[in-house]
């Protein structure tokens, strides 16, 4: 096993990849410099556990996105990621809260999504992220999940599936 | 998020390509390449990568870096004492490719046919890898190289390392078992152990010539013979003699000339001694089986059980004439004629010898039942119709004589044949498998369609009593046929041409159903061998035969 590199190392290669994603997935540059922080002391004590063929890149970036989606579902904080995912649930999932095919959605609406999409276990809600989000492709999911690309695509159906089910509890007309 | 859809649609790269990109992870790789076209191509693609590269700083995109310069000749292989040898090991997708051993030198790395190390999906000249003394390095030379996963550009190889060129994992194992060189041991020429060898005598060869002529020879040992022959002064020297003083040793001759004789003395060696072996030499497993023997042989020589003597003695015997008297055998009792009203038995008929019948069961004897159905049979032969088939089965097929003039042979209903069971019996028939339990089928006339005699010389009762006389042959062919080829059956219309001195000319089948070739043709060459009598013109027959065949 290599040695572990210095945290300077580390923050000066990747850190500027890991605030840009915390402040895309947040939406709050305070908060995305404070997550980043913590993500890289997560990294340099979890260093052991990177498997030395996988990229750096990919490690760190789903790394960043688990992190901030449990810093999203812990503090229930406004996130335009979250809308934006919301409003790909109403447009695939969810009927009723579309007029003349306008995605927008107001606030309570956006509270009723943010409800849902927290109801959703946290492994399909990655992969949607990846899937709606960050628009990669099924293939680029699979090598960065390290599951078999027809994995990525039952685990988005599950999503849907898992996102309905949530609706219904919730009083949400699904679709 | 309808653009974003549309993003991946259209084929755009997604962030976290450029962030590899950026970061060095994937230039020079198939993915590195299509988004450099894609980049190039795509404005939005463009503008955003342009932005991801605002947020890194003004750092500059990694390039691929220029080829390495033309390698120079390959250093000169290091001696066999430094001959450690590198083994690479090359896996993609976790599987094993190959491995390649290389010894000391540089080598490059490459999709191109000029690499030493020659892999598929790589660019030309991707990285070199060096082997000097037990150390190994690597260059990055046209492509990324990651060693455990860092993008490395130069370094130094252990053997737990991975590298990562392409698609491919390499694995550097250096094999640092050097050769060592055996240690020169400098050995002194001795010269071989010798055995002292016995002082060899020599007797002295003694020739006496008359010219070319030799007329004795001998070989004396001892000064004291050597004095009789006239030498006045005899030495033993070591390895020869010295005569009178001159010194003749082994292999050469002294010569002395007495008149015309000439004697010539040759120092000889003695035959020497065969050396008794010692008891080491002996071959002491032969001498052991030899001694075993013996003591079995004198054990049972004197131990053994001693044979009896004879208990007899032969006396002469005085010749014998034997007389043999041979008991006169019963003469066989003549079998009873049968009785038939139209041959009665007349006491000058010779006996009839009968075939032994074989002894019925015992269940089955019932004398009376027996004597019945015998008197019954015999009742039928006599009336010319034994067994179930009257009309068929008349004449010789009772094994009588063939019918000469019975009536029953006369006239349009001439009718006849060989019998079913007669048959058997029959000693007229003269075919290998008749009487012998062979008769599977019968050969008769087609009663609805007689014998036609056309324009003929010969009469009618002529020509029926030379062909009943010979029915017996085609009954021959019959069995033959069936026991070839197997039952078969129908009807056969022959026709042939007497010639007026009794032969026949021409024969040929007229009309047939029988699908037996060979019976056709057999009884074709039976008939062409019948005799009919002279008659002042020649004759046309046509004779119709039934065959039918069972089994029983």
């Amino acid at each position: 096993m290599t040695p572990p590199p210095s945290v300077e190392e580390l923050y000066s290669q990747y850190g500027p990849m890991v605030l840009r994603r915390a402040r895309a997935m947040l939406g709050d540059e305070q908060a995305a410099r404070d997550a980043t922080q913590e993500i890289f002391l997560k990294v340099f004590s979890a260093w052991a556990a990177f498997r030395a063929d996988s990229s750096p890149v990919t490690w760190l970036y789903r790394a960043t996105t688990n992190h901030c989606l449990n810093l999203l579902r812990n503090g229930a904080r406004h996130s335009a990621a979250l809308d934006l995912l919301g409003r790909t649930l109403v447009g695939h999932t969810l009927v009723g809260h579309t007029a003349g095919g306008h995605t927008s959605v107001g606030l309570d609406e956006r509270l009723t999504l943010r409800a849902v999409l927290d109801r959703v276990p946290a492994p399909l809600r990655e992969i949607a992220v990846y899937y709606y989000l960050d628009q990669l492709s099924h293939d680029e999911i699979a090598k960065l999940t390290g599951v078999s690309r027809r994995t990525v695509g039952n685990r988005l159906v599950e999503f849907h599936a898992a996102a309905r089910d949530a609706a219904a509890e919730l009083g949400v007309a699904a679709r | 998020m309808s653009a974003a859809l549309a993003r991946r649609d259209e084929g755009c790269a997604s962030d976290l390509a450029m962030d590899r990109w950026l970061l060095g992870e994937i230039p020079g790789s198939d993915e590195g390449r299509r988004l450099e076209r894609h980049v190039r191509a795509c404005p939005g693609c463009a503008a955003r990568f342009q932005a991801l590269r605002s947020l890194y700083g003004n750092r500059p995109a990694p390039k691929a870096e220029a080829p390495l310069p033309p390698l120079s000749a390959p250093p000169p292989v290091l001696p066999p004492e430094h001959a450690a040898v590198l083994q690479v090991v090359i896996l993609r997708d976790g599987l094993l490719v190959g491995t390649e051993v290389f010894t000391a030198g540089r080598y490059t790395v490459g999709g191109d046919a000029s690499c030493a190390l020659r892999l598929d999906d790589l660019v030309p000249l991707h990285a070199a890898v060096s082997l000097s003394g037990a150390r190994v390095a690597l260059e990055a030379a046209g492509g990324p190289v990651f060693v455990n996963g860092f993008r490395a550009t130069a370094c130094e190889l252990r053997p737990i390392d991975e590298v990562a060129v392409g698609p491919y994992v390499l694995r550097a194992r250096v094999i640092s078992e050097r050769w060592q060189r055996p240690a020169l041991e400098v050995v002194h020429d001795e010269p071989p152990v010798v055995p002292a060898a016995a002082p060899v005598a020599y007797a002295l060869k003694l020739e006496l010539f008359w010219g070319d002529t030799r007329l004795d020879v001998q070989v004396v040992d001892s000064t004291a013979e050597l004095d009789e022959l006239g030498v006045t002064s005899v030495e033993r020297i070591d390895g020869g003699w010295a005569l009178d003083g001159l010194r003749v040793a082994h292999g050469e001759s002294a010569r002395f000339h007495v008149g015309h004789l000439v004697c010539v003395a040759t120092p000889v060696p003695l035959e020497a001694p065969v050396a008794a072996r010692s008891p080491r030499e002996w071959p002491w497993p032969v001498v052991a089986l030899a001694t075993v023997l013996f003591s079995a042989v004198i054990g049972l020589g004197l131990y053994g059980e001693r044979l009896e003597p004879a208990d007899f003695v032969p006396k002469p015997v005085d010749p014998a004439i034997v007389h043999v008297v041979m008991k006169p055998k019963p003469a066989p009792k003549a079998p009873a004629a049968p009785k038939t009203p139209s041959k009665p038995a007349t006491a000058h008929a010779p006996p009839k010898r009968q075939p032994p019948r074989l002894p019925l069961p015992p269940a089955l004897v019932q004398p009376n039942l027996v004597r019945d159905l015998f008197a019954k049979v015999d009742a039928g032969k006599a009336a010319g119709r034994p067994g179930k088939r009257p009309p068929l089965l008349a004449g010789i097929g009772a094994g009588l004589p063939a019918p000469s003039a019975s009536p029953a042979f006369h006239g349009d209903a001439f009718a006849w044949g060989i019998g079913a069971t007669g048959a058997r019996d029959a000693g007229s028939m003269k075919t290998r498998d008749i009487g012998k339990g062979g008769v599977k089928g019968t050969v008769a006339v087609d009663r609805a369609r007689p014998l036609n005699v056309g324009a003929s010389s010969l009469s009618r009762d002529e020509i029926s009593k030379v062909i009943n006389a010979h029915l017996s042959d085609v009954q021959g062919c019959y069995e033959r046929a069936m026991a070839r080829s197997g039952g078969f059956g129908g009807r056969m219309m022959l026709e042939w041409r007497i010639a007026p001195a009794g032969d026949v000319t021409v024969a040929r089948i007229k009309q047939t159903d029988v699908k037996n070739a060979a019976f056709g043709s057999c009884v074709l060459e039976r008939l062409k061998t019948w005799k009919f009598p002279r008659a002042p013109g020649p004759s046309e027959v046509t004779f119709p035969v039934l065959l039918d065949h069972h089994d029983f």
